[in-house]
């Protein structure tokens, strides 16, 4: 059944105000089960005669303090620090695409009918954009990556966020998850102490071990009720947004681009305080992270896929549509692969298998719609036996017409020995510029490193061989050649070398340079 | 003395979502007023672009003069409309004039290139934006508005504060196409 952006938005804020609702007693009772415990504890003094409900009232005295103190002083200072940290400034009307951001803040502001928010750019390559408070700001990677409409789709979702106040919410959440990390911490030091009183029966080390229990319970609790409002807040913004702009294809394509972002993760954007104020989390997890579980309970953004769906059934258009539109399929990359909160590529068949990450979990999307990477590797007629390295599938293939087999995950070769010479012959031409300086100064820090301690062929951790993927044997370890320290691995019986990845290309740098040497 | 205390609690809270529901009716009726308001500064913003247009379109291409006095006419007659109906009539064919014009400039590829002139369609596109904006942010506010007015309990402080449903902005003919901005393409 489709629903409409109105019926999403009735549900997402339903369930936001159950989330709140329950966050306060729970907030409140965690704090009186603290004192409880503590009333046990060595500082117990205080507490002697206290009576459960008495914390209770206590805590819940402490609660709505915090609250205030949290709505009132809702760090916009720090905002402004941050934002002065990145030498955010305010768009230059002179610039044509500042401007453009300038004029879709103020449209959004009419459509959503509220007064036009401070706006900011922030000049950083990141495709991101946060909005804390009311000021708005957009990075210069996603003014420059974006068109307009897409623009204005990434705006009008913050304008939601500015609109709802989520921002004093997610403070508000934030500061009472530091109350209880402060006054756990604060019991635990308290706990543990007092080793001579003896007070109720209960030894030090038992209170010690129920205070530690009990933090890491609440805090995994809080940070799961925060990260569970975080996440609808952000679902109902990409509602409103639509509300705002009636132009669900065009959010969907801005997220898609912003989640194709390749300098994501090392941009300054990553500060875990304000990481969660953003469209997509700045933060690039761990590949593996981000697929488990465990990266869905405490993610504070949706998966950007299930984002983008959702946006594309509003606007009813198929995912492959998407993609033919906002990247034509150029020189053979063809192949996407869908992660919870990235989508990468497009990249060529090659170079989708030798992505190390690449296993059965990842939706991979080709032309004719979603394949399975084993229906990918059958096509290159797979080889019985497992990578040396890394136990990943092996498949035939070519190194510039040279046969060879492939690793599917590590990118490691393996190589007939009498067909080196062609890959050294050929490799020369095939070889960049760039790629050969890489390769050139990894040399380098081999030779270095086998230099001092004598090139001999003893210099060779030999410690670990390798198994031979076709006959079962130990495969040795040894120098290339003596010229250039590289050190691979071999099977002498079925005379196949293995190359990890970036091996061959340091040999044929390696040969590249001798000759130049010798000429 | 329970009784008491369960009665006055009763009356505080009874008071108290009186209160927060008046104001909720204020506010959101500030909004559907704010956003009536907003449809008419954007076309009058629109009204002021055009002579600017118009001037830089003549630099480049002084003899499409009867496109250009087309857009002038309507601009004129849409600025001194006397009824909102008329107002509503004008603009529409003050869009159809513009439309008319931006497909002529189509064919002056210097006119195209003159970072004046993108400048200027940038600024009528974010304008014509803006008035479609302005009227759906009205639609929707009253429609926010008049379903919060018919809700049982809220109708009780409504049909108090004297409150009526707003219209609808009802799309004409010559307004549905208007809801399209031009199509600019740099």
């Amino acid at each position: 059944m489709k629903k409409t952006f109105w019926e999403i938005q009735r549900e997402k804020k339903r369930a936001i105000t159950l989330l709140f609702l329950f966050f306060f007693p729970f907030f409140t009772f965690s704090l009186a089960v603290l004192f409880e415990i503590l009333r046990f504890s060595s500082v117990s003094l205080f507490f002697k005669d206290a009576k459960f409900s008495e914390f209770l009232i206590v805590s819940s005295v402490i609660s709505l303090i915090v609250f205030f103190i949290s709505v009132k002083g809702s760090s916009e200072g720090k905002i402004y620090r941050y934002l002065e940290m990145l030498n955010a400034q305010v768009p230059d009307l002179k610039d044509m695409k500042h401007q453009q951001v300038a004029n879709v803040v103020r449209e959004m502001a009419i459509a959503a009918a509220v007064p036009k928010p401070r706006v900011y750019v922030i000049p950083v390559l990141g495709k991101n954009a946060f909005s804390a408070f009311n000021i708005i700001a957009i990075t210069e990677g996603a003014v420059s990556a974006l068109d307009r409409d897409e623009l204005q789709a990434v705006v009008a979702h913050e304008m939601a966020h500015y609109l709802r106040g989520d921002s004093y919410y997610k403070g508000v959440l934030s500061s009472f998850a530091m109350t209880i990390t402060f006054f756990l911490t604060i019991s635990l030091f308290f706990a543990g102490g007092d080793e001579n009183s003896e007070r109720r029966g209960f030894g030090g080390g038992f209170i010690g071990i129920a205070v530690v229990a009990y933090i890491f319970l609440v805090e995994l609790f809080t940070k799961f009720l925060n990260a569970l409002i975080s996440r609808r807040m952000e679902d109902l913004a990409d509602a409103m947004a639509v509300q705002f702009t009636r132009n669900p294809l065009s959010l969907a394509s801005a997220l898609f681009k912003v989640s194709r972002d390749r300098v994501r993760g090392i941009s300054l954007l990553t500060n875990p305080a304000v990481a969660p104020l953003f469209i997509v989390n700045p933060a690039r997890k761990q590949i593996d992270e981000s697929s488990g579980v465990f990266g869905d309970i405490f993610a504070t953004h949706p998966p950007i896929n299930k984002r983008i769906n959702t946006l594309l059934k509003l606007a009813g258009v198929s995912r492959k549509e998407l993609v033919e539109r906002t990247s034509p399929v150029r020189n053979n990359r063809e192949w996407w692969v869908e992660k919870q909160d990235e989508n990468l590529g497009p990249f060529t068949l090659e170079e989708l298998l030798e992505k190390t990450w690449i296993g059965e979990g990842v939706k991979i999307r080709g032309k004719e719609g979603e394949v399975k990477l084993s229906q990918i590797l059958s096509k290159f007629r797979p080889i019985e036996g497992q990578c040396p390295r890394c136990g990943g599938p092996l498949f035939n293939t070519y190194y510039d017409f040279v046969p060879i087999i492939k690793c599917g995950r590590c990118g490691g070769i393996l190589v007939r020995e009498d067909r080196i010479m062609r890959i050294l012959a050929r490799g020369e031409n095939q070889i960049t510029e760039a790629e050969e300086k890489v390769s050139e100064s990894s040399l380098e820090k081999e030779r270095k490193t086998f230099y001092i301690h004598g090139a001999s062929p003893e210099a060779v951790d030999a410690s670990q061989p390798l198994k031979c993927p076709f006959c079962g044997g130990e495969m040795w370890r040894k120098f290339f050649n003596f010229i250039n320290y590289v050190p691979v691995d071999y099977c002498p019986k079925c005379k196949y070398y293995f190359f990890d990845s970036g091996e061959i290309e340091m040999i044929i740098a390696g040969v590249k340079r001798t000759k130049y040497l010798y000429r | 003395m329970i009784g008491v205390l369960i009665i006055f609690a009763i009356l505080a809270i009874v008071v108290i979502w009186y209160i927060a529901t008046y104001n909720r009716f204020v506010r959101l009726r500030q909004r559907v007023k704010n956003a009536w308001a907003q449809i008419d500064v954007q076309l009058k913003r629109r009204h002021d672009l055009i002579p600017n247009l118009v001037e830089t379109v003549k630099g480049y291409a002084a003899h499409e003069r009867e496109t250009l006095t087309a857009v002038t006419e309507a601009r004129a007659k849409a600025a001194s409309a006397p009824s909102p109906q008329e107002a509503i009539k004008a603009e529409g064919e003050l869009t159809e004039a513009l439309r008319r014009l931006l497909l002529v400039v189509e064919n002056y590829p210097n006119l195209k290139a003159d970072q004046h002139f993108l400048q200027l369609m940038e600024d009528l596109r974010t304008t014509e934006n803006s008035i479609a904006f302005a009227r759906q942010a009205y639609n929707d506010q009253s429609m926010v508005f008049n379903s919060q007015i018919k809700k049982i309990p809220d109708s009780i402080v409504a049909s108090q504060m004297r409150l009526k449903e707003y219209p609808f902005w009802e799309i004409e003919e010559a307004a549905a196409e208007e809801r399209e901005a031009p199509e600019v393409k740099f």
